[in-house]
């Protein structure tokens, strides 16, 4: 190893700056506390490619650089913020139980039948609908009743050959973050307030068998523990 | 401001310059027994005036579009930042005489119409003139000239059809712009969002999706409007008050009648 590889270790020492004609790279996008890199949208970019007006699902919430990233690469997006929704959903729920009268146990529901009832307005699309699906910190937070319904209404609108891409979580998070894309192979964690209760932390197996239909196609570990994986239909 | 009639120019004096001045002595304002104004030489247009520092409170504005209240219910000023704020009196520069004071052309000459808040409309609004909505509207909304603004507490659930859709409230229904549409950080909205341009700022929310279509492509021309929905004045409006005749004719009578509706039981 040569020694005049070493990386300069003093912070006090002055740094070359770029020209303000440079581009930034993406090394300085890494800059960025809250940009990290994903090795999970740049491979379901690659898998996505090649479908002509493909068809995107993004289940958090909408970003302009998230639109307009795909909607340059010619793909239609389609945007449901369903970490937002559920919440909503589950409110106005609690709201009406608790207009209830004492003993009228008719409106009382299981969490099953509520998981049901959310996803009667919600996630409504036609079969074989999507080339692909985001769901970044989406089914960590999802209620045990909900998310196997979920990933079975996923499969329903994806296409054959369609991918999804979801991240868990290796450790409970310290906060609640939305994803917004920067470019092909970098995200921006955007804290926001909690929508719900991290709900569990899933192992890797678990993680293949919410996908149970699906083909495994790649997992990445980022530094942040957080792991990616995409699935295919 | 009402003195300023006809075609005689008048010089407007900034109140500073008067401020620098040594007060006047009385015999200077007096001839034949009435009280005359000092001819201000130094106000006239010459390149010495024209470098002095502009009060604050007199600079030039331009003239801008005025909401005309459909209901004329609510004298609150519509919260909307860009057409339906309501313009104080156009206030002229102090060295220029009215005759060539800027009247700025304003990007859209036709007036803003305004839902306000506690009034809800059913049916189709057609038109080309700009609407801010404040309160509900149910139907379709369909404005070929026009730009639509949903207000923060403004509720629709309609497709929108428009040049320019600005939306800071909730929407359910479909946009479709042949312009641009604009989802502010409170926005709600469910439907697509059909549009050459959009801008989405952070915070809102959208369910549905998004597509973008050439410039143009939404509208219909402006000659296929149908015959009820007549145009607006394009005249360039001052006053928000002149214009409310013709705002409310460019409701179709089916929104007159939900209009007329709603102002019965305006409870809901």
């Amino acid at each position: 190893m040569s020694w005049t590889a070493k990386p300069r270790l003093n912070p006090t020492a002055p740094t070359l700056k770029p020209t303000g004609s440079a581009k930034p790279g993406p090394k300085a996008v890494e800059a960025n506390g809250n940009v990290r890199i994903s090795n999970g949208l740049k491979e379901f970019l690659w898998l996505i490619d090649g479908s002509s007006q493909g068809r995107i699902l993004d289940l958090g919430a909408v970003f302009q650089t998230t639109v307009m990233f795909f909607i340059e690469r010619g793909f239609r997006l389609s945007t449901e913020d369903m970490m937002r929704s559920w919440k909503e959903f589950l409110t106005t729920e609690e709201e009406s139980m608790r207009n209830m009268k004492v003993g009228d146990e008719s409106a009382r529901v299981s969490q099953g039948m509520l998981a049901g009832k959310f996803l009667d307005s919600n996630l409504q699309y036609p079969e074989d609908n999507f080339h692909g699906v985001l769901a970044w910190d989406l089914f960590d937070y999802l209620d045990a009743e909900l998310l196997p319904r979920v990933m079975e209404r996923l499969y329903t609108v994806l296409r054959p050959g369609g991918a999804v891409l979801a991240s868990f979580h290796s450790k409970t998070p310290e906060r609640f973050n939305r994803y917004k894309i920067v470019d092909g192979q970098n995200i921006e964690l955007i804290p926001s307030p909690s929508l719900a209760v991290h709900s569990r932390i899933f192992q890797n197996r678990e993680i293949l068998d919410i996908f149970g239909k699906f083909r495994s196609s790649k997992t990445f570990v980022g530094r942040d523990q957080v792991r990616e994986a995409l699935f295919l239909k | 401001m009402a003195a300023f009639v006809g075609a005689r120019s008048y010089t407007i004096v900034p109140v500073a310059s008067w401020e620098r001045r040594t007060p006047p002595r009385t015999s200077d304002y007096t001839s034949w027994g009435k009280i005359m104004w000092r001819k201000p030489t130094d106000a006239k247009t010459n390149p010495q005036t024209s470098n002095l520092p502009e009060p604050a409170a007199t600079t030039p504005k331009p003239i801008q579009n005025t909401p005309t209240n459909v209901n004329a219910a609510p004298a609150t000023p519509a919260p909307i930042a860009q057409s339906s704020t309501p313009t104080p009196a156009p206030s002229v520069s102090p060295n220029v005489t009215m005759a060539s004071a800027p009247i700025t052309s304003t990007p859209r000459t036709n007036s803003a119409s305004v839902i306000g808040a506690g009034l809800k409309i059913q049916g189709e609004i057609t038109g080309d003139s700009d609407l801010v909505i404040e309160g509900e509207a149910h139907g379709r909304i369909r404005l070929v000239n026009g730009r639509v603004t949903v207000a923060p507490k403004g509720r629709v659930n309609a497709d929108i059809e428009a040049v320019e859709i600005s939306v800071e409230g909730f929407v359910q229904g479909g946009l479709k712009a042949s312009d641009k549409v604009r989802l502010g950080p409170a926005s709600q909205v469910q439907g697509s969002v059909m549009t050459p341009r959009i801008a989405i700022e952070d915070g809102a929310r959208l369910r549905g999706k998004v597509e973008m279509i050439r410039a143009g492509e939404a509208a219909p021309p402006a000659a296929k409007a149908p015959a009820a929905s007549a145009p607006v004045s394009a005249a360039p409006v001052t006053s928000g008050a002149k214009v409310a005749d013709s705002a409310t004719a460019a409701m179709t009578t089916e929104t007159d009648r939900a209009k007329a509706t709603a102002a019965r039981g305006s409870g809901d």
